[in-house]
């Protein structure tokens, strides 16, 4: 009867934890194409970078920004953690600049490795994937402080 | 044409929303595994507009379309028989944008709009201009633009991107959408940021509108200028600014030959009298201060506006048929959202309108218009949303006499629907 309970216990604290995972927001971590010479920037930055106020690195480069797709679930995390809203109310930010003429969004790419392959090939590129995510020789990690 | 216009509005919304749910699940996947070389994406992969190229020119592609419907228990707002039950409340537009160089862009953008404010229903050029970005800190526009002035001035035509249906008819007046919206000539516009003090937006224009159609009249705005500063500061969320507009112009009314002949026949005109009635409109200007608190979901904003100008007879001769008179309009709301999911957001306002600053306490329901709205939206996908609105309106100074040609009641309820899809 104990090893029953013990066993219904260990299922129980094993799907709560599962649980608690899915519900933790995915790290990200910012990239850039690597011929870029920023090392780093700020988080207000980086949401100026991505809603193009900020167009161009220090060093005069255009800066073109890559956005996932709104369901994306990283691009949640990111939302969240970068504009402190949701993909939708970027999305309707970004309407009231496309129907005014003020500007149009970041291209979206499909996954987190058509955003490498993209950033790789675009000079002044600039995305986001998972943290701990293997990159290629042509893109780096941007280093994001307060 | 029109309603023919309107079956396929609805129509388009119904494709997008279904080919929209179709890639919503597709974008449910998870994300594969990062591979190395494919190849960096197209114009056309984003799920906002679609884009493709014209030799070497990139051209991206975004549009709405919106149908509304309103219904009210007195007077007539925002259409015609909107007593009865109108869907008179069509638009549809398409926005082309094309970025010719890393710092040059050309963006046109065509809108049909079928409602009862408007005069001249039919294909119209909201917008297009040439935009060089010299820097961060400094562009400029050529062409006719979106004028940016007030808070919403960006969404003010657009359903897509706002809660209300109908914005706060106090600042956001339907009848002043012509004069606010677009301007043609020069606008200059940038941010400067400080990494400590927040940014600093503004844009500037010099130009004059297209002649158009008001109230029976033909109008001229000669020179129009505007400007808006934006502060978002350091807490974040938190922008506040200011705006103000400048304009001169004049209008000409065809009073028709009947009325042409009883002016000459009653000695109010000269028997020279052609029938058309010039009034001119000087020193028109509108000066508001804003400020709106954006946290997660919740949106709370307010604005506070003053308008004034001077309307005469061009010709003297006319001083007694149209006396000088002057505008010293008072407006102000206050406007809270909450989002509570990607599909559900709700909020309410409270616009106040007064004909004269001076004249807050008239009992005249003719020199004030209060509107207290409620609305719902929501937003099935990223391209299609619906929206439900009430409002209880108090006064008539914001009623358009065109709409109203009978008694008006000093107040009423309106229930307004909407469904827009956008890409």
């Amino acid at each position: 009867m104990k090893r029953i309970l013990a066993a219904m216990l260990a299922m129980v604290l094993a799907g709560a934890a599962r649980e608690a995972r899915a519900n933790e927001p995915l790290a990200y971590m910012v990239i850039v194409n690597a011929a870029v010479k920023t090392p780093s920037v700020s988080k207000a930055d980086v949401r100026d970078l991505f809603a193009k106020k900020l167009t161009r690195w220090p060093d005069d480069g255009a800066v073109t920004p890559f956005d996932l797709t709104p369901n994306a679930p990283l691009r949640a995390a990111f939302s969240a953690a970068v504009y402190n809203k949701s993909p939708q109310a970027v999305l309707s930010e970004w309407r009231q600049r496309i129907f005014t003429g003020q500007g149009t969004p970041p291209r979206e790419v499909k996954d987190e490795a058509s955003m490498i392959a993209a950033v790789a090939a675009t000079a002044g590129g600039l995305g986001y994937v998972r943290v701990g995510t293997a990159l290629p020789p042509q893109v780096r990690i941007l280093t994001v402080g307060n | 044409m029109s309603s023919r216009l309107q079956w396929a509005t609805l129509a388009g919304c119904l494709t997008l929303s279904v080919t929209a749910l179709a890639q919503e699940q597709e974008g449910d996947e998870p994300a594969p595994p990062p591979e190395a070389g494919t190849p960096p994406p197209t114009p056309a992969e984003t799920t906002t507009g679609f884009g493709f190229e014209v030799g070497p020119l990139p051209i991206e592609i975004h549009g709405y379309a919106s149908q509304g419907f309103v219904i009210s228990d007195h007077n007539n707002y925002y259409a015609s028989e909107s007593g009865k039950g109108s869907l008179r409340l069509t638009e549809v537009a398409l926005n082309a944008t094309s970025q010719v160089t890393e710092r040059t862009r050309i963006v046109l953008q065509v809108a049909s709009v079928i409602n009862d404010e408007e005069t001249k229903p039919g294909l119209r050029l909201d917008f297009g201009f040439v935009d060089y970005r010299f820097a961060d800190a400094f562009g400029l526009r050529f062409g006719r633009y979106r004028v940016l002035s007030t808070l919403y001035s960006e969404v003010w035509d657009t359903d897509i991107a706002r809660l209300p249906i109908f914005m706060p008819a106090s600042v956001y007046d339907p009848q002043g959408r012509q004069f606010f919206l677009s301007s043609q000539g020069a606008q200059a516009y940038g941010s400067v940021r400080s990494r400590e003090a927040g940014s600093l937006d503004y844009a500037v224009s010099v130009g004059a509108l297209a002649p158009f159609s008001l109230g029976g009249g033909d109008i001229k705005v000669d020179f129009v200028s505007s400007a808006r500063l934006i502060y978002n500061t350091p807490i974040d969320g938190l922008r506040i600014g200011t705006s103000g507009i400048y304009a001169n112009g004049s209008s000409v009314t065809d009073l028709g030959a009947i009325a042409t002949i009883g002016l000459i026949q009653a000695g109010l005109a000269p028997p020279t009298f052609d029938g058309r009635l010039g009034t001119s409109l000087s020193d028109l200007w509108r000066v508001a201060a804003f400020a709106e608190l954006s946290l997660g979901g919740f949106t709370l904003a307010a604005e506070y506006l003053r308008m004034g100008f001077d309307l005469a007879a061009k010709d003297p001769a006319f001083a007694a048929l149209i006396p000088p008179a002057n505008a010293n309009n008072e407006d102000f709301y206050v406007l809270a959202s909450y989002r509570f999911t990607d599909h559900f957001t709700a909020g309410g306002y409270a616009s106040f309108h007064f004909e004269d600053y001076k004249q807050r306490d008239a009992k005249d329901p003719a020199m004030h218009s209060f509107d207290y709205a409620a609305t719902l939206r929501f937003d099935l996908n990223a391209y299609l949303a619906f929206k439900a609105e009430l409002h209880r309106i108090y006064g008539t100074a914001r009623l358009i006499a065109d709409l109203n040609p009978g008694a008006k009641s000093d107040e009423g309820w309106l229930l307004a629907l909407r469904a827009t899809a956008a890409f």
